[in-house]
């Protein structure tokens, strides 16, 4: 390399002129925040105190340090064969590239009817439902199955791999720990009908969304076939639990959605229950009451989406 | 590498961060001068809202909306409604003032008890909210008055209801019809605002009409199925076309 010290050295100083002439800027700001000059308001003597840091300045910033790096990388040159370093490095990886298309809403669409399908024989199996509640659970959870089929195979005609399990998101954060509450439960049996009054409209509201997003007008006509009828369950399964017809009509009973709380004990929890929750369908959290806590659970986003890399469990 | 390119790169480095300095500079003097404190504190919001959208999209990956890592990319839908969805938009806009009309004769006959004929009110309120929600997708191809075809083909079965159950019936079959004619809709729009307002609407008209059924003693069996089917029940906005259009 054929760099005369002269050449550095005045480099070197043009920066260090620079740079000194900063510092001092810097140093008579800090002076004024920190001898209270009234001069500096509250919000401005925070800003400077904790750091804030302007679009322009991170940009610039930004722009030094990935000049400074090049100059870094550019040093190592090929005679040297990198930056000399100890130990071994450990290996990073990039997060993955998430594509979000009709094939990922209808291995979606699947994985929630599975999960339906799951929390249907479970609470089939735990013995708590009469005869009655059985039945209709035996029903709807004949239409998830329907469902699930259907959505399996749009998959597999736009060309992709059907999820054919729950959504192990779902399972995981939702369906588990609902399960661990009922479990518990004084009220297995009312907390099983809310649980799936609520799964079903969290369903319907899943489709609605879903419609946003499908590409296809077939595509959406095929999720809100299903989608009607996920309504449909939560309107019956309102009723069943013996809330009103629609809100706004009279002041709801709020018997099968209310646990009795302890004597002296905090205030029980009310979510009144209708079977026309509004004139549009929502897609609100769908709160649900299980063993008197109230549980919100968010319409599935893309943190719960089947993507082509999430693999059956 | 040899001196000229690390002078080369020394001063590219150097002019960044003079550049840097400076701004630094212009903006410690902005606060301590208090200029543009406003401005310099809009950047800062606006940039922690992106920095916000970035993080939030860096938790779960580069997220891509619509297209496949390999082959065919799915086209994005336009989001707003084409000349074709408004047409349908505001036929939907007189279908729901029909059956805003179909109430009122319900309610009007008088034979509806009070708590069916406060669940029946209720109703007409609904379809009058989701005519207003039509008709603004609609623009200016909203009618605002009902479809005077579909009109004559329900009224006579509220007009001839001999009995509460009988007019419950007719709006129990109307409440499936509309549930129909939006699924059928939904098959053929093509922007995506259009398509999510129909979505947000369907489905309560599909539970009006589960409503309704129950209050008819319906079993469940009859009231759903496995899926909503809109063959053979959803209006052809051809054979029932808005007056005058």
């Amino acid at each position: 390399m054929n760099l005369s010290n002269d050449d550095i050295r005045r480099d070197l100083r043009a920066i260090n002129q620079v740079q000194e002439a900063a510092v001092r800027d810097s140093g008579a700001l800090l002076d004024a925040v920190l001898s209270g000059d009234a001069r500096l308001s509250s919000p401005e003597r925070a800003d400077v105190l904790l750091g804030g840091l302007g679009r322009r300045r991170f940009l610039r910033l930004g722009g030094f340090s990935v000049a400074t790096a090049a100059v870094i990388a550019a040093c190592g040159g090929s005679e040297s064969g990198g930056i000399p370093q100890a130990g071994l490095v450990p290996t990073t990886l990039g997060l993955p590239e998430r594509v979000i298309d009709d094939i990922v809403l209808l291995r979606t669409a699947s994985s929630l009817e599975y999960t339906a399908i799951d929390a249907y024989t479970k609470a089939i199996d735990s013995g708590a439902l009469n005869e009655v509640q059985a039945s209709i659970a035996k029903l709807f959870r004949n239409h998830h199955g329907e469902h699930a089929a259907f959505f399996d195979a749009a998959t597999k005609s736009a060309g992709g791999e059907a999820f054919t399990k729950a959504n192990p998101v779902l399972a995981e954060s939702v369906l588990k720990p609902v399960l661990e509450l009922i479990g518990v439960s004084k009220d297995p049996q009312g907390d099983l009908m809310r649980f799936a009054h609520g799964l079903e409209n969290l369903a319907a509201g899943t489709y609605q969304q879903l419609v946003a997003s499908l590409t296809k007008p077939t595509l959406r006509q095929k999720a809100m076939t299903v989608g009607s009828v996920e309504a449909r369950h939560a309107a019956i399964l309102a009723k069943a639990l013996g809330g009103e017809p629609v809100v706004g009509l009279i002041t709801p009973s709020t018997a099968s959605t209310t646990v009795a709380a302890a004597t002296n004990g905090p205030a029980a929890v009310v979510i009144p229950v209708y079977q026309v929750p509004g004139a549009f369908g929502s897609l609100a959290a769908t709160s649900i009451v299980l063993n008197g806590t109230k549980v919100d659970v968010d319409i599935p986003g893309p943190n719960s989406f089947m993507y082509y890399e999430v693999k059956k469990p | 590498m040899d001196g000229q390119q690390l002078r080369c790169l020394a001063h590219e480095v150097d002019d960044e961060h003079r550049e840097s300095m400076k701004g630094i500079s212009d903006e410690l003097g902005e606060t301590f001068f208090g200029r543009d404190a406003v401005v310099h504190a809009e950047h800062r919001r606006g940039f922690l809202q992106r920095i916000g959208t970035i993080g939030a999209l860096g938790a779960l990956g580069a997220v891509v909306i619509g297209a496949r890592p390999l082959g065919a990319a799915d086209a994005a839908p336009p989001s707003a409604p084409t000349a074709d969805d408004v047409s349908l938009l505001a036929w939907a806009q007189s279908l729901e003032l029909a059956a805003v009309a179909a109430y009122g004769i319900a309610i009007d006959s008088k034979k509806l008890d009070a708590a069916t004929g406060a669940v029946a009110a209720l109703f007409q309120d609904h379809h009058r909210q989701h005519a207003a929600a039509m008709g603004a997708l609609a623009g200016k191809q909203s009618v605002g008055t009902a479809n005077q075809a579909v009109v004559d083909a329900v009224a006579p079965s509220f007009t001839k209801a001999s009995s509460a159950r009988e007019v419950l019936k007719a709006a129990y079959d109307l409440e499936n019809i509309a549930a129909a004619t939006y699924l059928s809709a939904l098959g053929v729009l093509t922007g995506t605002n259009g398509a999510a307002a129909v979505a947000s609407i369907q489905p309560i008209e599909a539970r009006h009409a589960t409503v309704l059924g129950q209050v008819l003693e319906l079993n469940v069996g009859e009231l759903v199925g496995a899926f909503d089917l809109y063959d053979r029940k959803a209006l052809d906005p051809a054979k029932f076309p808005i007056a005058g259009k």
